[in-house]
């Protein structure tokens, strides 16, 4: 199954986890991303996310049709937060799942490069002084 | 006809809109978005770089709008 979810309430990994656990899957590859302190040099306090949400809903289960069309995966899990998130708070959470672990890392990682680079969610790094967006380099 | 135009992040910034319905010539296509965009914004052209999406999917080649069709400006994404 997919999962996917992109909320102004913060993020909890167990929940997620549980969601997904049963007795048949024995790996449960489990991506937390969080805020850090420090981007680039200068001190982060926030970040701000915001999201085309129907396109991204979309292009979500694009990725997951991918990941299950190279890889034996029975779950892929995707939350995203919207809104503010202070340092340390967990901004996504990927989980893949699948019979064995070699399948579920690399989906995972699959999963989390394809967010970032063609999932329409931004976000804004806020500073003590300012704030701007962030404009990922290649 | 009409299509809506949503504006995201960074573009939503320069142009000061978030969603704007715009009339334009019946049966244009989607090659034509750019530049009347640039002209209904040139601080668009700022942009280094943005892309195109046109009903929730990214627009790789020339297809022809429809009236009511939703267009989307998208800087480059950074989630996760």
């Amino acid at each position: 199954m997919n999962f996917f979810k992109l909320t102004y309430e913060p993020l909890h990994a167990e929940p997620a986890l549980h969601l997904v656990s049963g007795h048949d899957l024995g790996a449960h590859v489990v991506f937390t991303g969080t805020v850090r302190r420090v981007s680039k040099t200068k001190e982060v306090v926030a970040l701000e996310f915001e999201a085309y949400e129907s396109m991204a809903i979309s292009e979500l289960e694009k990725i997951a049709d991918a990941i299950k069309s190279k890889w034996k995966v029975e779950h892929v899990l995707l939350y995203h937060r919207l809104g503010r998130v202070e340092v340390g708070g967990i901004a996504v959470i990927a989980i893949v799942s699948s019979m064995h672990r070699a399948e579920a890392f690399e989906a995972c990682t699959f999963l989390m490069d394809q967010l970032k680079s063609t999932v329409p969610i931004w976000k804004k790094e806020f500073f003590q002084d300012g704030s701007e967006w962030v404009t990922p380099t290649p | 006809m009409k299509l809506r135009f949503l504006f995201f992040g960074v573009v939503a910034d320069i142009v000061g809109e978030r969603k704007l319905d715009m009339e334009v010539q019946d049966g244009i296509s989607s090659n034509a978005l750019r530049p009347l965009l640039e002209i209904q914004f040139p601080e668009l052209k700022k942009m280094n770089t943005y892309v195109l999406a046109v009903n929730q999917n990214y627009v790789d080649e020339e297809k022809p709008l429809h009236e009511n069709d939703e267009v989307a400006i998208i800087p480059p994404v950074s989630g996760g």
